[in-house]
């Protein structure tokens, strides 16, 4: 897959237990067994790959994005293969908030793993709402506020990429919750530290990114654009080096946390974005080309502080000048 | 569930561009169920491919594939010996169960995933495979080898019944005495089975195609809708979850129990 080289590569899952006390992190004041988070979107609410592993192996879930009310999502096709990576345009498809409390919040606050929300909306009071209604009751760990998925007209697109708006928003996420705030920006914009200083300023707690790249593609023989939506969302390790980038330079301009993804698929993507400044890591869609890809690079970021004598895995945070 | 890398026992071309791969594990056969399907690493692709289960043997499970593109090629290029990668069983089948008496409809590549439904049924099942044409035909011997009634057709006459699928299904469906329908080919053909279903007042079971990313569930990438007009509405329905095998009652697609 990819450009990505594993550390070790013959496994047998599900591996023996080993010590991975060198990968427990505190992010946002939450504690991370290890800082491997499934990105939103990419792990439903966690129940799917249980067929596999415990979900409990992970760090963290980010839950599939949440609207107020329920989202049918786009038409399809709504999946297109690219280089190295995958162009999406799901269109949010989610059953709101309400559902999400009722139907899958019960069974993901029972596991010891941290949650995060991640939520979408089409003004800066719906977001609020949404934040509001899921800091009522006890489940979820940390809210994250994507204000820059591409796909859905209306939606987040605007938001992520004027400072103004991602202003406004963070602001009303923050006013509507006491709960843990990461804003999660969007690659599609001139300069992404302008962006995250306006969240900083608006009281964001941390913050996550890359979201897609806005792209397209073409069926030669229809002339037609191959995703229904004609465009979509780039992810995998084509975006990985966009992705060290942004969490580069996003780090030098903010004092906020950060959470890093877009095209990790091995521990070495891993060490190299949490080396650019990212204290955790979301993996997305790695996963679909290797199921247990956040395994191995828990198990292999583990393996690679014990070969290296380095204690935490936190030490690393940054070190790249 | 199980993502594993599995060894290619037995290889052969079925024609110029389709070939039957036999796979060697007991574990995936203990799991599958006729209509499931596996989604497998084509290498130097990003995403898999979901292929239909064809076979479902004690040890093993076969798979029929058609070249389409750089993906089914390359997994085309494999040799006996060599490991496929594969995550599977995926989906929920055909409800092999309930019924006693089915008629399998199989249009083109659409063919392979019956052959599994035979295979349960013998000699109580009735198969009816439409082709393109002659050279196009596939597993003729291996549905007559299971004891079901085959008949093959093509559309352009050159072998067997003349016309398509369902068109032929029809002609002879009434002294049957089917208890349901079990179909699978393009989307034209499947509408025309469910047409007939109703008409005859059958239970039917079709399995749809989506373009897909997990194959699990969790990325929502293969939504679908229903079947009975042109326009898919969007339901809360999903290929690689809910189907690939779905009912149909009113026009509208069901999740099978
Ligand atoms: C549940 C299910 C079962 C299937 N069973 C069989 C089978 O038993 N035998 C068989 O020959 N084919 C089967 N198909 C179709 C097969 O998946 C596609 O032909 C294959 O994915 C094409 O890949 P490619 O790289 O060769 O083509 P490309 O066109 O190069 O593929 C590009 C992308 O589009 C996707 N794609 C293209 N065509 C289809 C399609 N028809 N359905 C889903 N995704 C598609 C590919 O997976 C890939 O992501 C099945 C599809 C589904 C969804
Ligand atoms: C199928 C799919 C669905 C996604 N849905 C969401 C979503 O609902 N909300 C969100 O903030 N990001 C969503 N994303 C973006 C991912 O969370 C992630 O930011 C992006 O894919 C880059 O990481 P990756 O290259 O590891 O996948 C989605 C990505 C994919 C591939
Ligand atoms: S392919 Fe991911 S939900 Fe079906």
């Amino acid at each position: 897959m990819g450009e990505g080289k594993t550390l070790s590569t013959e496994r047998v899952f599900p591996s023996p237990k080993k010590n991975m006390d060198c990968l427990h992190t505190k992010f946002l004041n939450v504690d991370f067994k290890n800082p491997v988070i499934a990105a939103s979107g990419t792990y439903g609410y966690g129940r799917e790959y249980e067929n596999l592993y415990p979900l409990e192996k992970l760090g963290g879930i980010s839950v599939k994005g949440t609207t107020l009310l329920p989202k049918p999502g786009n038409p399809v096709p709504r999946i297109a293969e690219t280089p190295s990576g995958m162009l999406n345009s799901i269109g949010l498809e989610n059953p709101g908030i309400d559902a999400f409390i009722n139907n899958e919040l019960p069974d993901l606050q029972k596991k010891d793993i941290a949650v995060i929300l991640n939520i979408s909306g089409n003004t800066p009071e719906q977001y609020g709402e949404i934040a509001a209604k899921a800091s009522l009751q006890p489940g979820v760990d940390i809210i994250e506020v994507n204000i820059s998925c591409p796909n859905v007209k209306q939606g987040g697109a605007a938001f992520g990429t004027s400072k103004e708006a991602a202003f406004a928003v963070t602001k009303a996420v923050r006013e509507a919750t006491n709960l843990p705030v990461m804003v999660k920006l969007s690659p599609n914009v001139t300069k992404i530290t302008e962006i995250a200083k306006a969240c900083e300023d608006a009281g964001a707690d941390g913050l996550s990114l890359i979201n897609t790249l806005l792209g397209m593609r073409i069926d030669v023989k229809t002339r037609r654009p191959i995703l229904a939506n004609v465009m979509g969302g780039l992810s995998g390790p084509a975006i990985f080096p966009v992705a060290v980038r942004m969490v580069y330079e996003t780090a030098r301009a903010v004092k906020i946390p950060i959470c890093g993804m877009g095209g990790i698929s091995t521990a070495e993507d891993a060490l190299e974005i949490m080396m650019a400044g990212a204290q955790t890591f979301q993996i997305g869609a790695a996963i679909f080309a290797d199921a247990y890809a956040p395994l191995k690079i828990a198990e292999d970021l583990s393996e690679w502080c014990r070969i290296n004598g380095v204690k935490n895995i936190s030490e690393i945070i940054g070190v790249c000048k | 569930m199980l993502q594993k890398e599995i060894k290619i026992n037995q290889k052969q071309w079925l024609n110029k561009t389709t070939v039957l791969f036999t796979l060697d594990s007991a574990e995936l056969s203990a799991q599958t169920r006729p209509g499931q399907f596996l989604n497998i690493k084509a290498d130097g692709k990003f995403l898999r491919r979901p292929i239909s289960v064809a076979q479902i043997g004690t040890d093993t499970v076969s798979i029929v594939f058609e070249i389409r593109g750089d993906g089914t090629r390359i997994i085309a290029e494999k040799n006996t010996g060599e490991m496929l990668d594969i995550l599977g069983p995926l989906g929920k089948g055909f409800s092999v169960e309930k019924y006693k008496k089915p008629l399998l409809i199989g249009g083109g590549i659409g063919s392979p995933p019956m052959l599994s439904i035979a295979e349960k049924y013998g000699e109580a099942s009735t198969a009816v495979l439409g082709f393109r044409n002659a050279e196009a035909v596939i597993l003729e011997g291996f549905f007559k080898n299971t004891g079901c009634t085959t008949m093959i057709c093509t559309d352009d006459r050159s072998y067997g019944y003349a016309g398509n699928a369902v068109f032929n299904a029809q002609k002879f469906i009434g002294g049957g005495n089917f208890d349901v329908i079990f179909a699978c080919g393009p989307k034209v053909m499947l509408k025309a089975a469910v047409k007939l279903a109703e008409e005859k007042k059958i239970p039917i079971e079709i399995s749809l195609e989506e373009r897909m990313a997990c194959g699990v569930g969790a990325c929502l990438g293969c939504a679908c809708g229903e079947i009975g007009d042109n326009k898919i509405t969007q339901t809360y329905l999903h290929v690689c979850k809910d189907g690939p095998v779905f009912g149909v009652e009113n026009g509208q697609l069901v999740k099978l129990q």
